[in-house]
């Protein structure tokens, strides 16, 4: 019969489908702490400190089943913002600031390399000051969708490490990350 | 795969129609005449024609054919009525059934919630709905156009209707089912909806009640005033997560009501 393509066609148009899009999500990290910067200041290098902190992939929707794994769409880090809590109060001694999310290497396979993406590697070259809070220039949203589609043997969890340079304190200090993401999901 | 369509599930249905048009009186059995011929005596008017006859043949019972074909036709009868009354005595309007302007409506189903509203019957194809009731988390309200091709029967219904966003509770959670770690998220949902149903409604004196089921598009939003605390293995909040606007999703799916309607306003 004729008609049985076009009730097929109608059928499947009708298949119960669900899409979601959720374009301002926020995550804010608090109080993160920087270490103090211990080396030379007279160096032509600039002087530069590491720290990083961690997220439960599985509440953003992180899953190594691949059913699971094609629900989410997209997932992009569209904004960045460093708040200064403890220890210093402006953040204007920052002049690089680079930040990467990454998987933490396998349990099973720790040689084994794993997803990094750059997120952000900013040289600022203006003197004025900044304050409180550190605004990350982000041109284009990062896709952190690998992030999210880890394999069996992928810990469920994103490493973001920051590597910032500039005229570091002396001493410890604490600030909020604040991420602004969004995601699109499809079941 | 190519879907099969079974004849005898279409052959089924125009039975049960048929089966329910006659249960209606549309289609009552055709009955043989009472009176071959019937003669119109005016009474009590002196002087006036003594009567006026009308010959017609007596139809058989089944088909209605001429008894002069038929066999075993009954034999003629004559009648004497008033000329005056006549006209209602056999007037066709007299078997058809009473149409109501008006109902009482209260349905339940997926997505609409259970709503009650009132039915306006312009006429015995169309039935135009308002309703207002609730999805056990917000109050809203639904507008709806239904087309009735022979009256009752078979059905085509086209629905609009919206909740507002409100806080979600766990029937709701039930219905609107989320990956779990969506959930924390799903504080507050409010949508839209189109329904395009078929269905079967049956008429039973001043009583209608349906079935519709069919296809929904839903346009919803979901919200999140409260962050959300991902907490680790001791329990202390690591970091939070806030939805600072307010989620969009639609929803293709199926989707099924079923109602009961008190007609009223009939002439």
């Amino acid at each position: 019969m004729r008609a049985h393509p076009l009730l097929f066609a109608i059928f499947c148009s009708c298949a119960p489908s669900v899409e979601a899009d959720f374009d301002a999500v926020e995550i804010t990290y608090p109080d993160l702490a920087a270490p103090a910067y211990l080396g030379p200041t007279n160096s032509a290098v600039i002087p530069q400190v590491s720290f990083s902190f961690e997220l439960d992939s599985k509440s953003l929707g992180a899953s190594s089943i691949p059913a699971n794994q094609n629900r989410i769409q997209s997932a992009a880090i569209y904004r960045l913002a460093l708040v200064a809590k403890a220890g210093v109060s402006d953040l204007s001694f920052l002049r690089t600031v680079q930040i990467v999310a990454s998987l933490p290497p396998s349990r099973q396979q720790p040689l084994a390399p794993t997803p990094q993406i750059l997120i952000a590697n900013y040289t600022r070259a203006d003197e004025s000051p900044v304050g409180g809070i550190f605004h990350m220039p982000i041109p284009m949203p990062v896709n952190i969708l690998p992030l999210l589609r880890p394999n069996q043997s992928d810990q469920r969890k994103i490493v973001v490490t920051f590597t910032v340079g500039g005229t570091l304190p002396r001493t410890g200090w604490k600030a909020d990350v604040v991420m602004g993401m969004s995601a699109s999901l499809k079941d | 795969m190519r879907p099969h369509i079974r004849p005898i599930g279409g052959m089924a249905f125009l039975l049960l129609s048929t089966f329910f048009w006659a249960a209606e009186g549309r289609g009552d059995p055709p009955t043989a005449p009472p009176a071959a011929e019937v003669t119109y005596t005016p009474l009590a008017r002196p002087g006036a024609a003594a009567s006026v006859t009308v010959s017609q043949p007596p139809l058989d019972a089944a088909s209605r054919i001429p008894s002069s074909v038929a066999p075993a036709s009954p034999p003629p009868v004559t009648t004497v009525v008033d000329a005056q009354h006549a006209g209602a005595e056999v007037a066709p309007s007299s078997r058809r059934k009473k149409h109501y302007y008006l109902g009482l409506s209260a349905d339940v189903g997926l997505p609409d919630g259970a709503l009650l509203g009132l039915a306006i019957l312009p006429n015995h194809w169309l039935r135009l709905s308002l309703a207002g009731g609730t999805n056990s988390a917000a109050w809203g309200g639904r507008l709806g156009l239904t087309f009735l091709p022979l009256g009752f029967g078979p059905s085509l219904s086209f629905e609009a209707g919206r909740y507002g966003a409100t806080k979600t509770n766990a029937m709701m959670r039930s219905f609107f089912n989320v990956p779990s770690w969506v959930d924390p998220y799903v504080q507050e949902i409010g949508y839209s909806y189109l329904n395009s149903q078929l269905g079967f409604d049956l008429r039973l004196g001043q009583f209608l009640l349906y079935l519709h089921g069919g296809y929904s598009y839903i346009a919803g939003v979901i919200r999140a005033p409260q962050p959300v605390n991902v907490t680790g293995t001791s329990g202390a909040v690591l970091y939070q997560v806030h939805l600072v606007e307010e989620g969009r999703v639609s929803v293709h799916t199926w989707s099924l009501k079923a109602a009961l309607v008190f007609l009223f306003a009939g002439i």
